[in-house]
């Protein structure tokens, strides 16, 4: 035993001397893997931008007169329509109205500011109530660019289909009439009929369960990428432990081992060092991140900006509850840093755990999330510490179960 | 032999040791992981049109997804097996949102079909669809709120003779409620939908249509040689940690007047033929090779002069191997799209300052 522990002691001081070189590693690194973590999910955010479709409507007018620079009036009725339309989620999600004249519109048609127009005849909503067929014109840019401009035609004709389903049916009440006779009168059953179907579309939305899904599970895009810098920072800390590895130290072991010294024991200091040194570094990032976004990076630091006492009192606050994960994820880890120097020859030690560790994060869900990747490299992940990592270190700093 | 020779004659020999070594092709399959891995990742994408449909059965999921499927469409349909496969496609943004139809419309349909008015007039009863249709949306989804005005389209299409049916038999349309004017009202409605009396809409094309520019495709050619840019500069900055090797150093010391030379060769060399691996791979990636890509013989040796200038400003190979990572990190964004994105316009000059931007332009070229 106190063989052990003087074996102990030394790998300790041998792993203490490694935190200068961890910390200005960590300084000079760290800025830049967390730089980069922010600026990837900004890239992941700008692969999701929606372009919405300009749509101009222009009352009054079928499309004949280009020159007018006169807004027209389409009627109350028409206008009331319309400010229903505009307040759909569907419209809202894809397009967003602007009135103009004839002449606004084409000129922004020609120079690409309006992606569509919507030319709305004077009378248009008597005319569907009439029974007549007003073809309403829809003018579409030349430069066909916008994929929510093919999106708008979509959501424009699925419309147009709703009211055809609604004149249909009350159109055929209509003519119904002609062998039987209407309850009262032959307005009152159209309406009646037109109140059913109106009473149906307005409900359509009722009609959808959500179940909304993400691509980081619980996290935020930000917040997943808040933890993946960190787990990249440690996983990067293990180039550091290569010293612990040397072809000298290999041999003192070797030596220890003729002597009486079993191997399990010098493994055991090797990794209770590892797991103090590891464990110190995750303490201190913790607090810096507790100080820096005490809310989370995807918070910002906060909109009123605290003193920094009290902030470092709210990261000292959390900090007891989160050592024992600290502690789980320095223990870990050491144990892969050992497992992974005991097998890799010395000579390229710290360049081959560099290319395992970039290949088992990489590959196994540390930079993109497993669900994006294919099956056979989602197996991979379910049995990759990676996952679990990320999990521990998203509970640690955000809270929640791992 | 005349010095020179001599000088070449010890070159050789070391370069062939070189490749021979097998971390340069533990180096080189690895690389070829990550451009097979980093090049086939789906990630949710704005552009993405399709939305995901399963069909659980029963007449009008069948009648609405049949529909969907069939009818032409700004959206691309996709029918799922299940309702997991369709959750698993919209998560990893394969599919934009998704939709479920199930036997719960029939039940909602056949309420409604089958209510009892004998008791006198309790209103009519429309079929209540609330919650029968499951919607699958993610975070990164742009267009499901707009996919589901077609979907309830459908829907509303294949319920319309009910809601005609219940009206009729609640006794508010007409003073008969019985079979057969349900059956004229029925007939009534196929002749109208036949006819040409229903409200339309005109599109057109204001001016001359321009061809469309395929974007996608070209942003996936631009990130498939990002990638593997990245990764060959990835790969000079492994190669240059031979420099760190003892044997190295001796040889360095042997080949005395040419040693820098051969510093930058023995990163040249490997890089060399991982260019040539990668660029392989490309091709069959998809990526058309043209003979701009012959620049890459030059451009790749630049990288190798840079990468050595920048570990010989390193002693010990912990610091250089962890701020290579921290290098790659940002030569990423720096040759990627973010570069361009808003604060990162006013530093823009400085990509071309990085190896990786000019292997992309080769790549591109």
């Amino acid at each position: 035993m106190k063989q052990w522990l003087i074996y102990l002691k030394y790998e300790m001081k041998k792993g203490m001397a490694l935190i200068p070189f961890f910390l200005v590693s960590a300084l000079l690194a760290g800025g830049a893997v967390l730089l980069a973590a922010i600026i990837f999910c900004a890239v992941m955010d700008a692969r999701q931008l929606f372009p919405k479709a300009q749509v101009a409507i222009v009352a009054g007018s079928d499309g004949t007169d280009d020159s007018s620079e006169a807004k027209g009036d389409v009627g109350l009725k028409t206008n009331l329509a319309l400010g229903l339309v505009q307040g759909m989620e569907s419209v809202k999600s894809i397009c967003s109205f602007n009135y103009m004249s004839p002449l606004e519109a084409v000129e922004g048609l020609k120079d690409g500011s309006v992606d569509a127009a919507i030319y709305l005849p004077k009378g248009v909503y008597e005319d569907i109530n009439n029974g007549t067929n007003t073809p309403v014109l829809i003018r579409l840019s030349p430069r066909n660019k916008a994929l929510s401009e093919g999106l708008f035609a979509q959501l424009v004709a699925d419309g147009a289909s709703l009211i055809r389903t609604v004149e249909t049916g009350v159109y055929s009440v209509d003519r119904t009439s002609a062998v039987y006779a209407p309850v009262s009168s032959l307005g009152n059953a159209e309406d009646q009929m037109f109140s059913l179907y109106v009473k149906c579309a307005l409900a359509r939305g009722n009609s959808f369960t959500e179940h909304g899904v993400s691509l980081f599970g619980s996290l935020t895009q930000l917040q997943f990428y808040e933890v993946t810098a960190i787990l990249l920072l440690l996983l990067l800390f293990g180039i550091g432990f290569a010293v612990l590895y040397n072809e000298g130290e290999r041999r003192a072991v070797s030596y220890m081992r003729r002597s009486g010294f079993h191997c399990v024991k010098a493994a055991a200091a090797k990794l209770l060092s590892a797991t103090c040194v590891l464990f110190l570094l995750l303490t201190l990032i913790t607090l810096a991140a507790g100080v820096l976004f005490p809310n989370g990076i995807a918070a910002g630091s906060g909109e009123e900006a605290a003193a920094i006492p009290e902030l470092l009192a709210g990261a000292f606050s959390k900090l007891p509850s989160q050592l024992p994960m600290i502690l789980l994820i320095a223990g870990t880890l050491s144990i892969l840093i050992h497992v992974i120097y005991s097998l890799i020859p010395v000579k390229h030690a710290a360049l081959l755990y560099l290319l395992i560790v970039i290949a088992l994060f990489c590959l196994t869900g540390g930079l993109l999330p497993s669900p994006s990747m294919s099956r056979g490299l989602q197996t991979a992940a379910s049995i990759s510490p990676i996952p679990l990592w990320q999990k521990a270190i998203a509970a640690m700093l955000f809270g929640g179960g791992v | 032999m005349t010095g020179w020779k001599k000088w070449l004659c010890r070159l050789k020999v070391l370069l062939l040791s070189q490749l021979r070594s097998p971390f340069f092709y533990l180096t080189a399959v690895l690389l070829i992981a990550l451009q097979l891995y980093l090049g086939s990742v789906s990630l949710p994408a704005a552009s993405n049109r399709v939305i995901g449909l399963v069909n659980g059965g029963g007449r009008y999921a069948e009648a609405v997804t049949g529909a969907l499927l069939e009818k032409e469409s700004a959206y691309t349909w996709k029918l799922y097996p299940s309702r997991e496969a369709l959750e698993d496609a919209v998560i990893s943004g394969s599919a934009d949102s998704g939709f479920v139809l199930d036997e719960r419309l029939d039940a909602a349909v056949d309420r409604a079909e089958s209510a009892d008015y004998s008791a006198g007039s309790g209103g009519v009863q429309v079929p209540d669809l609330s919650g029968c249709i499951d919607y699958y949306v993610s975070t990164s989804s742009t267009k499901g709120a707009a996919a589901k005005e077609s979907v309830y389209a459908c829907l509303f299409d294949a319920i319309s003779p009910v809601l005609v049916k219940s009206a009729i038999r609640a006794g508010v349309l007409f003073e008969d409620s019985g079979d057969a004017v349900w059956q004229r009202a029925l007939e009534e409605m196929q002749r109208v939908a036949e006819e040409d009396t229903l409200f339309s809409v005109r599109f057109e094309i204001y001016g001359e249509e321009e061809a469309p520019a395929d974007e996608s495709a070209d942003a996936e050619k631009s990130n498939l040689a990002m990638i593997a840019a990245l990764l060959l500069f990835a790969a000079s900055l492994l190669f240059a940690t031979a420099k760190f090797r003892e044997s190295s150093k001796a040889l360095a010391i042997w080949l005395r007047k040419g040693g820098w030379i051969y510093r930058i060769l023995e990163i040249y060399a490997p890089l060399l033929l991982t260019g040539l691996f990668l660029a392989i791979l490309l091709f069959l990636q998809g990526l058309p090779l043209t003979p701009g890509v012959l620049l890459l013989i030059p451009v790749l040796l630049a990288a190798a002069l840079w990468t050595s200038l920048f570990a010989r400003l390193f002693r010990k190979e912990g610091i250089y191997l962890f701020l290579s990572v921290a290098l790659i990190l940002i030569a990423g964004v720096l040759t990627s799209s973010a570069g361009d994105l808003f604060f990162l316009n006013s530093v823009r000059w400085l990509r071309f300052l990085l190896p990786s931007v000019w292997i992309k332009g080769c790549l591109l070229l």
